[in-house]
């Protein structure tokens, strides 16, 4: 890493994280995930439960952090001022997203880390596997919501509409396929778009798979099929890298005017 | 270093939907302290933001100390200090901290005597560990001053730099401005509206209107061509005889001063003649009438608003 982009992420840290946001994100984060801790549930109830608690959390963390990096940037004319230095647009873009994408997955992680360990401590359900891959779902997911509000912010180019937008998609969407969650595993797709269904059924058909591959065996199959885990990663990882590459598209050709 | 030319543009163009924001403009500015002049919407600051990369013109081409904004645009940033129009600084910085991250994003390893220099030269040594959100305004702007010289670049862009500062806060600027241009050979080039700042400090002009330069050259130049022929008439009663001066038709513009009124005339007037007839009506005694240099002013209104 060059010196200037660890000077742009150091920066872009003390910005963008100073009081109050860094105090808000983590409240809202213990508030709503430590609160549906349950000490005595089955294997069944840890993932499921965990992301759809998460919904919320990372819906509004990500989108005042990433607004107001991105949003709030151009709307206040931060991006000029660091323009204004000999540093790339490249580098200016990978630096800002960088920071409050490892920021935010250092806060979510831990709140999933505490959640283990407390699991490993009272009720011996948790299994190092599954525990894995909801690291890594939990990160995919924050990956996508993070790209999604950042080609918002830049296209247009404003905080407060920005922030609108893309809570209207993402929470929309959860209202929207709340009826047909009853229909998790079965033949519908689209219910996998949903930012808790979604990670919940990679996770669910990964560590099922693993499992499996393994021989242990007692896990037995998943009941999200081969087809409707694809949907989902492709969704998430694949969407995300798309909004991503397309925001650090927009970001080299915008007019900072 | 010295360079032929510092900005050179040749048929910049630039469109915002319906708005034609710069018209094939064509410009050369050449000297140590630069002026760009104009009203509202003239186009300014869309050319200021094309010279350091914000906005991509339409069409054009545009060179900064000699280097082509579209091929070494980070050539140009690394001699380039700017204070933009409006700029967003960190607040929760203080200005200690900003100004040594900046250096650091400068490329200085070790940027603490810089700084403290930096700040001293634009009066904001005893607020340098206060968060920049509890600055007033104009210490704000004087932040974006400092920040802009940290590094000693070549050449210094000021978009409106004497935005919201007192009289005072103004007449610093222009110091720093002089003082730097004179002393550590760094160039400028500043963007407002107020022409006695330009006429103070710059020695070369451009006035911009509706997105083209209609003038440009040193600020003797403009007046010789622009102003109409002027006059410093020292008299007893300077009030009365302006403002009867002012009610004549061959006179253009008048200024008023203690002891005398400087008039820019039109047309082929004898004013040695029409300035005893009207000492002589208004009964106040004439000291001197002497041929003088007409103001920005008359320029400014000449080329923008021609009749």
């Amino acid at each position: 890493m060059t010196s200037k982009l660890r000077e742009l992420i150091s920066w872009e840290l003390q910005d963008n994280w100073a009081f109050p946001i860094l105090e808000i994100v983590i409240a809202i984060t213990i508030l709503q995930v430590m609160s549906i801790n349950s000490f005595f549930r089955g294997l069944n109830d840890i993932a499921g439960p965990f992301f759809a608690s998460m919904v919320f959390v990372i819906a509004i963390s990500v989108a005042i952090v990433f607004g107001r990096s991105f949003g709030e940037g151009i709307e206040k004319r931060k991006f000029v001022v660091l323009l204004s230095y000999p540093v790339s647009r490249t580098k200016v873009f990978v630096a800002k997203y960088l920071a409050n994408l490892l920021a935010i997955f250092l806060i979510f992680g831990s709140v999933l880390f505490a959640e283990g360990l407390s699991m490993y401590m009272f009720d011996d359900v948790l299994t190092l596997a599954l525990w894995g891959f909801m690291f890594v779902y939990l990160l995919v997911v924050v990956f996508f919501a993070s790209s999604l509000i950042t080609i918002i912010s830049m296209a247009v180019k404003r905080f407060g509409l920005s922030v609108l937008i893309f809570l209207i998609y993402v929470l929309g969407l959860e209202y929207w396929l709340n009826p047909i969650q009853g229909n998790v595993g079965t033949n519908n797709p689209l219910a996998y778009l949903s930012l808790s269904l979604g990670p919940y059924g990679q996770v669910d058909y990964s560590y099922r798979w693993f499992y499996n591959r393994l021989n242990i065996g007692w896990f037995g199959p998943s009941v999200v099929t081969e087809t409707l885990f694809l949907t989902a990663l492709c969704y998430f990882l694949i969407g995300g890298l798309v909004l991503f590459l397309a925001s650090l598209f927009l970001m080299k050709r915008i007019d900072l005017d | 270093m010295l360079v032929d030319s510092i900005v050179k543009c040749k048929g910049l163009t630039k469109r915002f939907g319906r708005i034609l924001a710069l018209d094939n403009l064509d410009l050369e500015m050449r000297g140590k302290v630069l002026g760009l002049i104009g009203p509202n919407g003239a186009g300014k600051t869309t050319l200021i933001n094309i010279l350091l990369g914000y906005t991509r013109p339409d069409a054009g081409e545009v060179s900064v100390l000699g280097f082509d904004v579209k091929h070494d645009l980070m050539e140009i940033k690394k001699r380039v200090g700017v204070l933009p129009e409006k700029p967003g600084f960190p607040t929760s910085f203080s200005g200690v901290e900003f100004l040594t991250r900046v250096a650091r994003l400068r490329g200085i390893s070790n940027p603490k005597e810089e700084v403290r220099e930096t700040l001293a030269e634009v009066g904001l040594s005893q607020v340098a560990q206060r968060a920049i959100r509890t600055y007033s305004s104009g210490m704000y702007q004087r932040l974006g001053l400092a920040q802009a010289l940290v590094g000693e670049p070549e050449l210094v862009i000021l978009d409106e730099p004497a935005a919201n500062l007192d009289p005072l806060g103004r007449m610093d600027v222009l110091d720093v401005v002089s003082r730097f241009s004179r002393d550590r050979n760094v160039s400028f080039l500043i963007s407002t509206h107020i022409l006695y700042d330009v006429e103070r400090t710059c020695d070369w002009i451009g006035i911009m209107d509706a997105g083209k330069v209609g003038a440009q050259g040193s600020v003797e130049e403009l007046i010789r061509k622009y102003s109409g022929p002027t006059y410093r008439i020292a008299v007893s009663d300077p009030k009365t005889f302006g403002a009867e001066l002012v009610k004549t038709s061959y006179v253009r513009s008048v200024e008023f001063h203690e002891d005398a009124v400087t008039v820019t005339v039109e047309g082929d007037v004898n004013v040695y003649e029409k300035t005893m007839e009207l000492a002589k009506r208004l009964n106040v005694t004439v000291h001197e009438v002497r041929p003088a240099l007409g103001s920005l002013d008359d320029v400014f209104r000449a080329v923008v608003r021609p009749e």
